[in-house]
């Protein structure tokens, strides 16, 4: 869906030729960057973040809440290399610390059936990963889906590296055990 | 399947099924952020602001009671020079028992050693359970009137010195009031006899 008239990026129609000492057009410029970067990736961010907690809506909360973060904090982040990893990483840790404080709801989910996901979804593989731990959950999104290399997963979980590959490797097993699946021994 | 493989294109197939409506969340992300923006300068100001009053209050606190550890003899209040006082120089214990009320209300029940030197400086120690400033101040003796202003930095003895009639008998020193508008002092010299340690 296209981005409303007034919050379009503007990049191209205004700013990089206007200084920008008048504090008004540094602030439209400022929400036309984030703008940018929000129509960019929010959808991606929002699908990671749905692959560890399962839930799509709340999957959007948290990644909109993690872009919320992002705003506020425009002023420092913009001027990093990445500010999309930034946001990335914050709605990652969000995620976990969110179903981490649902535990016990996680608990019920296990027996539970597993949540309404449309097409074209691998609906085993997902009742399959609800069993895991959220942050095994997490790993394995960053790893396989993400293409995370182990050292930013240990990174952005609190892990080691030699933790986070046993980690990963035990999360698969158990994935092979309940998908009847062969697991191969090489993480990296 | 590898278990991998089935992660790598599962992973892939599932997380098409989000869609989120980008144009219709875009709008409240920036009303909100700018809402929270707003908020966390504000709760710094407000910090900052705290801060600096706390750093007003505590600077002038913190430098005059270094004033007074480094200059205890220089206290506020009336100047009173030593003089010729060792008649009854020495130094003396007395017990304090709660029998007033002025007394308990300030926690001076207990020991208190007095030790007055020859060149009319008083040292007082006190019971722990009393707070208050103990400054090394001064004595005078003219004939039987002891004149001190010990606890002059205190704020309960409004900045005035204490006149009292003294008598020692043996090793004995007793102190009667004459004037003074400090009753902490009051009940400190005069509650009960001094007893000169050596």
């Amino acid at each position: 869906m296209p981005l409303p008239l007034a919050l379009r990026p503007a990049t191209l129609e205004t700013a990089p030729q206007t200084p920008r000492t008048w504090r008004g057009t540094a602030v439209k410029d400022q929400d036309s960057d984030f703008a940018s970067l929000y129509a960019a990736e929010f959808t991606a961010v929002s699908r990671t973040v749905f692959l560890i907690l399962h839930d799509r809506q709340r999957a959007e909360d948290i990644t909109q809440d993690a872009f919320i973060q992002l705003y506020s904090h425009w002023g420092r982040v913009s001027r990093y290399d990445r500010p999309g990893a930034w946001v990335r990483r914050v709605a990652i840790r969000l995620a976990v610390r969110h179903q981490n404080r649902e535990r016990i709801r996680a608990v019920i989910e296990r027996t539970a059936e597993p949540p309404a996901v449309p097409q074209p979804a691998d609906v085993d593989l997902l009742r399959s990963m609800r069993q895991l731990p959220p942050a095994y959950r997490a790993a394995l999104v960053l790893h396989y889906y993400e293409d995370w290399p182990v050292a930013e997963v240990a990174s952005v979980l609190g892990w080691t590296v030699p933790a986070t590959k046993v980690k990963l490797l035990r999360a698969r097993r158990r994935l092979g055990g309940l998908l009847q699946e062969e697991v191969g021994e090489d993480v990296g | 399947m590898s278990v991998e493989r089935r992660l790598r294109e599962g992973l892939e197939r599932s997380a098409l099924a989000v869609q989120p409506d980008v144009g219709r969340r875009l709008p409240e992300a920036i009303a909100r952020g700018r809402r929270r923006r707003r908020a966390r300068r504000a709760s710094v100001i407000v910090g900052t602001v705290a801060a600096l009053a706390a750093i007003g209050f505590a600077v002038p606190q913190v430098t005059s009671y270094v004033q007074r550890i480094q200059h205890p003899a220089v206290s506020p209040g009336p100047v009173l020079k030593p003089g010729p006082d060792a008649v009854i120089a020495g130094s003396y214990t007395s017990e304090l028992r709660a029998t007033s009320q002025v007394i308990r209300n300030n926690g001076m029940a207990g020991t208190w050693t007095l030790r007055l030197r020859a060149n009319g400086v008083v040292t007082l120690a006190a019971p722990r359970s009393f707070h208050g400033d103990l400054a090394s101040v001064a004595f005078r003796v003219q004939g039987d009137r002891f004149t001190t202003n010990a606890l002059v930095n205190d704020p309960r003895c409004s900045n005035d010195v204490g006149v009292y009639r003294w008598r020692r008998a043996g090793g004995t020193l007793v102190f009667t009031p004459v004037s003074d508008t400090c009753a902490v002092r009051r009940a400190l010299f005069s509650s009960q006899p001094w007893h000169a340690i050596r």
